[in-house]
């Protein structure tokens, strides 16, 4: 059968009637309009070829015709082609087998082809039906590179993960093993239940996975598993489904051990509560120490502020209750109740028991502990406790105060001596009605002014109160720092001695008078006894020479004690002059020492001379430090009964040093300034036996008007020392004659 | 450059005393940087209304201001300077000290 003849476009003559024309016709439409491409060859040359495969192939029927069709092969393919052909052709092959065309475009494509052997124009020809694939091939390509880049997703996630199929594992990640001990193998086609607890977890986590799903595409939760060596651990599961079809049976779940990190969180919340503990505690002490803050506020107050914020500060406020008794006083919670739960705290104030601080526990104590308490509400305990003796004790403390500082401007209002507050700045802040008499102005006039900051170099100082209208009144001043009205301050107390002063002056005249007066008849009845003594008076019996040595004596010592006082006097009176001229200090002392060198033989005392040699000349009035030296080694003898006296001279830092050090009972013990710096006995009414604090006293005070100056001390039964300063010289002078 | 106004009362020796130990312990703290005024309220009684002087021996540190004043024991170097505010003096080094006072 010519197969082109009945259907291509030239008709052909046929016996065969209408019908077999009408089913050409039929076949040769198909043939046209079918999406498939179909074509002819014969001798390896194209016979027809449909307009769908000109259309795909780029050639047009007259340009396909008589062409080879292994020419339209990409040339890779077109041995496997002619092969697979050739197979189905002869029946071998029964599936369409795949190859790739070149275009008239240069284009390769993909199809799919089969070939029939057939009758063409009554020669044997091949009709090929073949299809493009090419979107097909490029579609299957893209999903291996998908599936590819899943694979490469999978081994990239760094969690434990199971591909679940029916509930079996199909799939398990490397890191499956670092979480549950299971190698992957292990685990492939079974079931999960290995990785839970118990078997009833395992269930209903299967069961709420499957409801989630079947809503969700991603189921999370919380779940306890277990490890392979039994130990248990928490996994945060993630399931999802593959596929968005809720019906699918394939599920993703990741498991990733969050033990530690559970751990970690429970002790973090367990230090949040730790926290909030310790804040409530602190709000409560920082409660409490604003209300001490609080000057006007009174210990009920503060009573009643603690006892309503103690159980806030507990763990269980709702069962916590506290009472506070104070100075018999109770104040307590509305919901409190005699417990035996309760710590009980002593009050104790100046070591007395004032009162009780209870705190009771309403509610029964955590199992295991018998104590009801938690040991941070325990310290909280023993610390108010602390702070309620700490505000008691210094509420008392300021009471006492205030009540002192209204008994002392009492005490300094009342007072007879004036009394005067400065402050720092030398402004008068307070004044008694004392001083206002003193002052003769009244406090308005004062206060407020610039009195001047009270200075006293020792105890008291004397000054000299101006009064409104220039009068002046003698008066002594002490003062001492103290604290007024918050304020660092100066009490100054003004006493007036301006009476004691007309009194010491009077006194001063008058010792000045009686002793010039007898200081001469006395000097006077030391000659004559010394005139008699000599014979002049004829001879004395053993017994008058006696007596008149005696005398002698007395008559000396009084002598002493005359001038001495007319010296006191003097200075007292600030009449005594100065003659200051260069003078050799070993001069002065060899002078000084001659008056004493009898006396001290009588005693039996050795004296020790040190630096006779030195030449050294000062500054001094000769008579004055004549008459300083004779006390100074007065006394020394007077105190030494035996042993050795040693008088030492030397210069240092500009001055000449005489050293007087003795052996003897050691005078100056605990009183030696105030020898020096008062006339002890100048102000009795008669001097001592010894004279001593006259003549230390005038020492003092010409050796002052000399610049120079005197300190002693002593060691008690070891001895006493007098040092002696005087200026040096300063450069070579014509000596003074004697 | 410092200046202090001291107002006594006649001329006692212990209040020569003082001031000569005043006068003494000023020259070694200022080194001549400073004038001392002295004041006898038995020749001028008016200075005392005029300046408030209560009391003497009163010393006034008029300049460097602020003044301030003290009253009692002038003649306690240490006490002196304290009330006065000048206790730092002492820590001043003298170069920087007279430089600063010169201008």
């Amino acid at each position: 059968m010519n197969w082109l003849k009945r259907f291509g476009d030239k008709p052909i003559e046929h016996k065969q009637g209408q019908m077999e024309r009408h089913i050409a016709e039929l076949y040769k439409t198909i043939v046209s309009s079918s999406s498939a491409c179909i074509y002819i060859t014969q001798n390896k040359r194209f016979q027809f070829a449909n307009p769908q495969f000109q259309k795909y192939t780029g050639f047009s029927q007259d340009e396909l015709l008589g062409m080879d069709p292994l020419m339209l092969i990409y040339p890779e393919d077109r041995g496997m082609t002619r092969e697979n052909a050739i197979k189905m052709l002869k029946g071998e092959l029964s599936i369409a087998y795949e190859f790739r065309i070149i275009t008239r475009r240069r284009q390769i494509r993909w199809i799919m082809e089969t070939v029939t052997s057939i009758q063409h124009n009554g020669k044997r020809a091949v009709l090929g039906a073949c299809i493009d694939i090419t979107e097909l091939k490029e579609a299957k390509k893209r999903l291996e590179e998908l599936e590819a880049l899943d694979s490469s997703i999978l081994d990239a996630i760094p969690v434990s993960f199971l591909v679940l199929r029916n509930r079996r594992i199909i799939f398990a990640s490397d890191d499956v093993e670092a979480a549950f001990g299971w190698k992957p193998e292990e685990l492939i086609g079974k079931t999960t239940q290995m990785l839970y607890q118990t078997k009833e977890e395992y269930e209903e986590a299967m069961k709420r996975t499957s409801s989630v799903l079947e809503q969700r595409t991603i189921f999370i939760e919380e779940l306890p598993c277990r490890r392979k060596d039994g130990r248990e651990i928490t996994c945060l599961v993630k399931s999802s489904r593959i596929g968005g079809n809720s019906k699918g049976n394939k599920v993703l779940a990741t498991f990733e051990d969050i033990s530690e990190r559970k751990k970690m969180d429970e002790e973090a919340q367990e230090q949040r509560h730790e926290l909030n503990r310790r804040i409530k505690e602190l709000n409560c002490l920082y409660t409490i120490s604003n209300l001490i803050k609080e000057q006007d506020i009174s210990i009920e107050e503060i009573s009643k502020s603690i006892i309503s914020i103690i159980p806030l500060s507990f763990k269980y406020p709702e069962a916590t209750c506290a009472r506070l008794i104070v100075e018999g006083q109770e104040f307590k919670t509305g919901n409190y109740e005699e417990t035996i739960q309760k710590q009980v705290r002593d009050i104790i104030v100046g070591g007395k028991q004032i009162g009780t601080l209870e705190v009771g526990c309403l509610r029964e104590g955590p199992e295991n502990s018998p104590e009801p308490f938690l040991g941070e509400e325990i310290n909280l305990i023993n610390t108010l406790a602390a702070q309620l003796r700490e505000i008691i004790s210094y509420r008392r403390t300021q009471e006492l105060l205030r009540s002192s500082e209204t008994n002392l401007h009492h005490i300094i209002s009342r007072n007879a001596d004036g009394m005067t507050v400065v402050d720092s700045n030398g402004i008068l802040t307070f004044i008694n009605p004392a001083a206002e008499a003193l002052f003769g102005r009244k406090a308005e006039q004062l206060l407020g002014k610039s009195f001047g900051y009270p200075v006293v170099a020792g105890e008291k100082t004397e000054v000299d109160i101006v009064r409104k209208g220039g009068e002046v009144v003698a008066a002594e001043m002490r003062t001492v720092e103290i604290e007024w009205d918050g304020y660092s301050a100066c009490l100054a107390s003004l006493r007036d001695i301006t009476k004691r002063k007309q009194i010491e002056q009077k006194k001063t005249d008058f010792v000045s008078i009686v002793s010039y007066q007898l200081k001469n008849p006395v000097a006077e009845i030391k000659g004559y006894i010394g005139k008699m003594l000599m014979g002049l008076a004829g001879d004395l019996t053993a017994k008058q020479k006696q007596y008149l040595e005696e005398m002698q004596e007395i008559s000396s010592r009084s002598y002493r004690i005359i001038s001495g006082l007319l010296d006191v006097s003097r200075i007292e009176r600030g009449v005594i002059s100065v003659d200051i001229q260069p003078v050799k200090l070993e001069e002065l002392v060899d002078l000084a020492l001659k008056e004493y060198a009898e006396k001290m033989e009588e005693k039996g005392l050795v004296l020790n001379l040190e630096g006779m040699d030195s030449e050294i000349i000062v500054l001094a009035d000769k008579d004055k430090m004549i008459e300083v030296l004779s006390n100074v080694i007065d006394n020394t003898v007077k105190s030494t009964d035996e042993g050795l006296i040693t008088m030492k001279m030397k210069k240092e830092s500009g001055f000449g040093i005489v050293e007087v050090a003795d052996s003897g009972k050691g005078i100056f013990q605990d009183l030696p300034d105030k020898l020096l710096n008062t006339k002890q006995n100048v102000d009795g009414v008669l001097p001592s036996e010894n004279n001593l604090g006259v003549g230390l006293y005038i020492a003092k005070n010409f050796m002052e008007l000399q610049h120079g100056d005197i300190s002693a001390s002593s060691i008690n039964g070891k001895g006493s020392s007098v040092i002696l300063k005087i200026p040096l010289a300063q450069y070579e002078v014509p000596l003074a004659k004697r | 450059m410092y200046e202090f106004r001291l107002y006594v009362i006649g001329n006692t020796p212990s209040s020569k005393k003082a001031i000569t130990k005043l006068e003494s312990f000023l020259e070694d703290e200022f080194k001549g940087l400073y004038c001392l005024e002295i004041i006898n309220l038995l020749e001028n009684p008016q200075l005392a209304d005029r300046d408030d002087i209560f009391a003497t021996p009163t010393l006034v540190k008029t300049l460097p201001a602020p003044s301030k004043r003290i009253l009692g024991d002038i003649a306690n170097k240490e006490k002196v300077l304290a009330g006065l505010g000048l206790e730092k003096i002492e820590s001043k080094p003298r170069d920087k000290a007279n430089a600063e006072d010169n201008k």
